[in-house]
C-alpha cells in the first residue's frame, strides 16, 4: 500500500462498467416505450367504448413511465460518467504528484551525498556545494507542503464529484439506489482525514486530533473528553505494489528460509519473530504491538515519555494560572507523532521488530489550584502512549541465512510477488499518571 | 579546518534475518555488530552563517535573533543519513521560545539515545543505549515526517549553547 498520494478508491474501469449497464438499461427502456406506443396505436385502433378508453389510458401511463425511466437511467449514466472522468483526471494528477514527490526524495538524498563529499574532502568547493544542498532543504520542505496541499485539493474534488453523483442517483434513478446507498455509506470513511494521511475506513487507525504543544482547550472540572489517537502519519512508499510481479522459485526459497528462522527465534526475540511471521503470513491489515513491553524495554523512550508528561503538567499549570482558574481545570492532551529509533544497544528484539517508529501521547492533565492561600498548584497528567510503524523492507542490507544470502531487496520482492505482505504496526499502552 | 572523526557505539542496522543467521550459526548476535565510524566536519564560518538559518527554517524553527557563534557540522554515519548539527549561543529564553513558538513541548529530559549523543559529541558512556544528560539540559524534539528527525538540546548555562541535531532514519 502506498500511503502517500493514494488514488481515490473508485476504479475507473468499474465505473465504466456501471455506466455501460445503465446505458443498456436506458436503451432497453426507450425501446420498450416505443414498442408500447406502437402496440397501443395498432391494438386499440378502431376499438371504442369504456373498456377501450381504460385500456388506452393504462397503456399511455405505462408508456410514459417507461420513457421516464429511460430518461432517469440516462441521467444516472451521465452522472456516473462525469464522476468517472473526475476520477481519471485525479489519477493523472496524483501520478504527477507522485513523480514530483519521488524527485523531491531524490533531491533530499543529494544532501547526504554532499555531506559525504565534504567530510571526505573538506575543500571550499565542497563546502559551497554542501551549503547549497543545506539551504536547498528549505525549498524542498516548502515544496513537500505544497504537494500535500495539492493532493488534498485533488481528493476534495473527487469527494465533491462523488457527492454530486450520489445526489443524481438518488434523485434520478430508483433503480440505482443500492449503488447510491453503498457510495453514500462509504463516502465518509473514504474522504475523511487531512491531506497526507491515510484513512481507508477499515483499519484501527485513529481519527483524533493533536494540539500544538500537546495541550487542548481548558475545561472546568477533573475530566474531559479523550482526544483519541491522531491519524497515522504517512509512511514510506514501501517495496512497491503488492502482488504486482510473478513469484519465482527463488522467492519461495527465501520465504521458506525466513519462515523457519522466524520460528526458531521465537523465544529469543518474540516481537521480532511475530512481526516477521506476520509479514510472511501474507495478510493485509494491521498487527497490534505490546507498547507496555516496548516502554519497559526501551529506557530512553519511557524516560522521555515520563519527562514530557511532567512538562505537559507544568505547561497546564502555567495556562491555568494565566486563565485565573479558581477550581480544578482539565486540558485534553494529544501530542504530535514523534520518531524514535530502537537501536540494538537498547533492545535487539525491538530493533528487529520495528526499528524506527512513531509515538505520541493522549490523555488529560488536571490542574488543582492551591487549597490554602499561598499554597502550591498541583497537576496530574494521565496519558497513554500510542505507536505506529509500517512493516516493510526497502533497505539495502543483506545477511546469510541457512547458507543463503538474503537481502532486504529479496524480502521486499516477496511483497511484490504476493508471497508476503507489508502491514501496519500499531498499539497503545496502559495509562500512566505523573503528578507534580 | 579540523576534521574530527568520532566513534559512535550504535551498530549497523541489520535486517531482521541477521538474527536468524547468527542464531542458526551458533554465535551471539552482537558479534555481527560493529562500531561505525562517524566522521564530522564543520562548515566554514561564512558558509555556516548561510546554511544555519536555512537548515532551521526547513525544520520550522527560527534562529534566535541574538544567536552568536553559529556553527554547522556535517556528519557522515553508516546508519543514519543527512546528519547535521547546528550549534549557536543564545539566551535560554530565546532558545526555549524557538521550540515553543514552533508548537513543541520543551523542558528537561534526563536521557538521550546513544547515537544522538554521539552526533552531539557527548562522550559519556551509554548504558542500555541511553546517555545521561547533564542536569539542567532542556530539549525539544519532533519529526518532520516518519524519517526526518529534529532534536534541539539546550545545554545548562546562560547564555546557553544550543545544539540542533537533524538526521534521517533508515527506511526501517
Amino acid at each position: 500500500m502506498t500511503a502517500r498520494y493514494a488514488y481515490p478508491p473508485d476504479d475507473p474501469a468499474t465505473l465504466a462498467t456501471v455506466r455501460a449497464s445503465l446505458d443498456d438499461a436506458r436503451t432497453l427502456s426507450a425501446g420498450l416505450g416505443e414498442r408500447l406506443e406502437s402496440t397501443r396505436s395498432i391494438a386499440l385502433e378502431g376499438w371504442t367504448g369504456i373498456a377501450a378508453d381504460a385500456a388506452r389510458a393504462a397503456m399511455v401511463r405505462r408508456t410514459t413511465a417507461t420513457e421516464s425511466a429511460a430518461v432517469r437511467l440516462g441521467a444516472s449514466a451521465h452522472a456516473i460518467e462525469t464522476y468517472r472522468g473526475v476520477v481519471v483526471q485525479a489519477r493523472a494528477e496524483i501520478d504527477r504528484l507522485r513523480a514530483q514527490h519521488a524527485a523531491l526524495t531524490t533531491a533530499a538524498g543529494h544532501t547526504d551525498a554532499a555531506i559525504r563529499s565534504f567530510v571526505a574532502n573538506p575543500t571550499p568547493a565542497h563546502a559551497v556545494a554542501l551549503t547549497a544542498a543545506l539551504t536547498g532543504r528549505v525549498i524542498l520542505a516548502r515544496r513537500r507542503e505544497t504537494l500535500a496541499t495539492e493532493y488534498g485539493l485533488v481528493i476534495q474534488r473527487v469527494a465533491e464529484a462523488a457527492r454530486d453523483c450520489i445526489e443524481t442517483l438518488w434523485d434520478k434513478s430508483s433503480g440505482a439506489r443500492s449503488l447510491a446507498r453503498e457510495l453514500a455509506e462509504r463516502d465518509e470513511a473514504r474522504y475523511s482525514g487531512p491531506p497526507g494521511f491515510r484513512s481507508d475506513g477499515t483499519s484501527p487507525e485513529g481519527s483524533g486530533q493533536q494540539y500544538p504543544n500537546g495541550l487542548g482547550s481548558m475545561v472546568p472540572g477533573t475530566s474531559t473528553e479523550h482526544p483519541g489517537v491522531p491519524p497515522w502519519p504517512a509512511g514510506d512508499a514501501g517495496a512497491g505494489e503488492y502482488a504486482s510481479e510473478t513469484a519465482m522459485p527463488d522467492d519461495y526459497a527465501t520465504h521458506q528460509a525466513a519462515w523457519l528462522a522466524s520460528n526458531l527465534l521465537d523465544l529469543k526475540w518474540p516481537h521480532a519473530s511475530e512481526n516477521l511471521r506476520r509479514f510472511l503470513a501474507n495478510k493485509d491489515g494491521a498487527l497490534e504491538q505490546d507498547v507496555d513491553a516496548m516502554l519497559g524495554d526501551l529506557d530512553v523512550l519511557s524516560t522521555t515519555v515520563e519527562a514530557r508528561r511532567m512538562q505537559l503538567g507544568q505547561l497546564a499549570v502555567t495556562q491555568a494560572q494565566a486563565a485565573g482558574a479558581t477550581g480544578p481545570v482539565t486540558f485534553p492532551v494529544s501530542t504530535g507523532w514523534q520518531g524514535y529509533y530502537a537501536t540494538p544497544d537498547q533492545s535487539e528484539d525491538w530493533y528487529y521488530a520495528t526499528g524506527g517508529f512513531q509515538y505520541s501521547q493522549q490523555g488529560q492533565v488536571t490542574v488543582y489550584p492551591p487549597s490554602t492561600p499561598g499554597g502550591a498548584w498541583t497537576y496530574a497528567t494521565t496519558t497513554v502512549v500510542s505507536t505506529y510503524d509500517r512493516y516493510n523492507w526497502d533497505g539495502g542490507k543483506q545477511t546469510e541465512i541457512l547458507g543463503r544470502t538474503v537481502t532486504d531487496e529479496q524480502l521486499a520482492e516477496l511483497h511484490r510477488a504476493g508471497l508476503a505482505r507489508e502491514y501496519d504496526l500499531y498499539g497503545t499502552s496502559a495509562p500512566s499518571t505523573t503528578e507534580g | 579546518m579540523t576534521v574530527t572523526p568520532r566513534r559512535t557505539r550504535h551498530a549497523r542496522r541489520l535486517c531482521a534475518l541477521a538474527l536468524a543467521a547468527t542464531l542458526l550459526a551458533g554465535c551471539d548476535a552482537s558479534a555481527d555488530r560493529k562500531d561505525d565510524m562517524a566522521q564530522a566536519s564543520p562548515l566554514p564560518s561564512d558558509a555556516a552563517a548561510t546554511a544555519a538559518p536555512a537548515l532551521l527554517e526547513s525544520a520550522g524553527l527560527a534562529l534566535p535573533p541574538t544567536a552568536d557563534d553559529v556553527r554547522v557540522e556535517a556528519i557522515v554515519d553508516d546508519t543514519f543519513t543527512d546528519v547535521t548539527v547546528t550549534r549557536f549561543s543564545a539566551p535560554r529564553g530565546e532558545a526555549k521560545a524557538m521550540c515553543v513558538d514552533a508548537g513543541h513541548l520543551y523542558g528537561e529530559v534526563p536521557l538521550i539515545v546513544a547515537h544522538e549523543a554521539a552526533f552531539l559529541g557527548i562522550t559519556t558512556e551509554p548504558v542500555d543505549g541511553g546517555v545521561t544528560l547533564p542536569a539542567g539540559t532542556e530539549t525539544c524534539q519532533f519529526s518532520l515526517d516518519t524519517r526526518d528527525q529534529v532534536h534541539v538540546v539546550v545545554e545548562p548555562g546562560e547564555p546557553a549553547t544550543v545544539n540542533v541535531l537533524m538526521y534521517r532514519f533508515p527506511s526501517r
